[in-house]
C-alpha cells in the first residue's frame, strides 16, 4: 500500500487563519507572529504514486486551481506544524472520491494543517497551548505536532 | 409588573435574531438585537438570547471564534449573577464553547461535533419531537415534566460529545440534561432518525448546574406561532413551544 499526504492552500487571504489570529492576540498569544492554514489529506492507496497525485490534484473537489494552491509534502520553515483531526473519521471523502473515479485508493483522511509562527523559547511547547485554546476543541478533536 | 427586558446578541454571520426575538415578544418580554460590539450597558438587560446561524461564518470551528469574543465575558458575568442566558443551535455552540455549559469546570468540557446521521453528511434540517427530561429550570418551569416538543432542527454540527467518560453521569445526577430526542409517545431514543445527528444519550439540550444557562440544538423561535409548523393551520396562534420563552420571563419575575 503507497500513501501520500496532500496540502491544500488558498491563493487568496484566508480569511479563517486571519481571524484566528486576531482572536489568538486578543487572547494574549502575543508571542504568536503568523498563523497560516492549510487543508490536509492523507490517502492510502494501490498503484503508482504520481498517477494517483495527479489524478487526485484534479479531481477538482480538493482542488480549485483558480483559488487553491497545493503540495505533496511540506516545505521546511522556522514555524510549528499542528494537524488537527476529529477523532471519529466519517466515509464522506472516500465515498466521494471513488464516486469520481478514484478506485485506487482504499483510505482517505483528512483534517487541517495550522502554521505557527512563535517568537518563544518553546516553541513547540507555545505552538500547542495557542492550538488547544483555540484551534481544536479536545472533546472530538487530536492534535499532531508535525515539528 | 415590568416587562423583563432580554439582549439578543447578535454576532456577524448570525440569521435568527429576528425571529428570536419576535418570540420573546410573544412571550410578553421587551427586547431588542444588541451587537457583538455594542457600547450598551449589558448588565442593563434582565436575560441574553445568542440566537442561530453562524457567528463569524464558524471559522475554525462552530462557535468558536464568537465564544472568544470580549462579550462573552460580559455575559459570562451576568450568568455568574443567576441571569438567564439561552444559547439556540449556533447560540448553543458558543456556550459550549465558553465552557458555560456545562460550566462544571473552568474549561471548554464538551463540544458540539459533527452529526453523525446514516444517509447525509454534514448539515441536516428535519422536523424533531424533544422532551423535557429536566427539573422546572429557568427554561422549562412552564412545561410539565416529559412534555414533548415538536421542532425544527438546521444544523451540521449538534452532536453533544465529551472525553470526560464521567461528565454524562454527573450531568444526569445534576439534571442538567434538559431535553432528550424522542419519538411522537415521548420514548427517547439516541437512533436515527429520532436522534438526527448521532448526540451521545439522545441530549437536544444541557444546562449549567444553576439551570440559568441552557445550550439547546433545536430551534423553538422558529415554531412559535402556528403557522410555522409544517400541516399546521396559517394562524398565530401560539404553539406550546412558546413556553420555553414564557419560562424564561417567569424566572426573571420570581428573581
Amino acid at each position: 500500500m503507497t500513501s501520500s499526504e496532500l496540502f491544500v492552500s488558498l491563493k487568496v487571504p484566508d480569511n479563517i487563519a486571519i481571524t484566528a489570529f486576531h482572536a489568538l492576540e486578543r487572547m494574549g498569544f502575543s508571542s504568536l507572529k503568523r498563523l497560516e492554514r492549510k487543508d490536509y489529506y492523507k490517502f492510502e492507496f494501490s498503484g503508482d504514486k504520481k498517477n494517483f497525485e495527479n489524478k487526485i490534484s484534479n479531481v477538482d473537489i480538493l482542488v480549485n486551481a483558480n483559488k487553491h494552491m497545493f503540495s505533496f509534502g511540506l516545505e521546511k520553515n522556522d514555524a510549528v506544524d499542528i494537524i488537527i483531526q476529529d477523532i471519529e473519521k466519517n466515509n464522506g471523502l472516500i465515498n466521494s472520491l471513488k464516486s469520481l473515479g478514484m478506485k485506487s485508493i482504499k483510505k482517505a483522511e483528512r483534517g487541517t494543517l495550522w502554521r505557527l509562527y512563535v517568537d518563544a523559547q518553546d516553541k513547540k511547547k507555545t505552538a500547542e497551548q495557542i492550538a488547544k485554546s483555540l484551534l481544536m476543541n479536545e472533546n472530538y478533536q487530536v492534535m499532531r505536532v508535525l515539528k | 409588573m415590568k416587562k423583563p427586558n432580554i439582549a439578543v446578541m447578535y454576532f456577524p454571520g448570525n440569521n435568527c435574531e429576528t425571529e428570536t426575538l419576535k418570540a420573546v415578544k410573544a412571550a410578553g418580554m421587551n427586547g431588542m438585537i444588541v451587537r457583538w460590539n455594542t457600547k450598551l450597558n449589558l448588565s442593563e438587560f434582565d436575560g441574553y438570547i445568542i440566537p442561530g446561524g453562524w457567528a463569524y461564518e464558524d471559522r475554525i470551528r462552530a462557535g468558536a471564534i464568537a465564544a472568544k469574543d470580549p462579550v462573552m465575558n460580559a455575559i459570562r458575568k451576568e450568568a455568574g449573577k443567576g441571569k438567564p442566558v439561552l444559547g439556540i443551535c449556533n447560540g448553543a455552540q458558543v456556550l459550549i464553547e465558553t465552557g458555560l455549559v456545562p460550566g462544571l469546570k473552568d474549561k471548554v468540557e464538551m463540544a458540539l461535533a459533527p452529526n453523525i446521521n446514516p444517509f447525509i453528511s454534514g448539515y441536516y434540517n428535519t422536523w424533531v419531537r424533544v422532551k423535557n427530561v429536566g427539573r422546572k429550570g429557568a427554561f422549562t418551569n412552564a412545561l410539565g415534566k416529559d412534555e414533548v416538543l415538536h421542532l425544527p432542527i438546521a444544523h451540521g454540527e449538534g452532536r453533544f460529545v465529551t472525553r470526560d467518560k464521567s461528565l454524562i453521569k454527573t450531568l444526569e445526577k445534576n439534571n442538567q440534561i434538559i431535553f432528550q430526542y424522542c419519538d411522537e409517545n415521548g420514548k427517547v431514543s439516541d437512533k436515527f432518525p429520532i436522534t438526527p445527528n448521532g448526540s451521545t444519550m439522545a441530549i437536544a439540550a444541557i444546562s449549567n448546574k444553576k439551570g440559568n444557562v441552557m445550550a439547546i440544538m433545536p430551534h423553538p423561535e422558529r415554531a412559535i406561532f402556528e403557522r410555522q409548523v409544517p400541516y399546521s393551520a396559517k394562524t398565530d396562534k401560539k404553539t406550546d413551544n412558546i413556553r420555553i420563552f414564557e419560562s424564561m420571563k417567569n424566572y426573571i419575575l420570581k428573581k
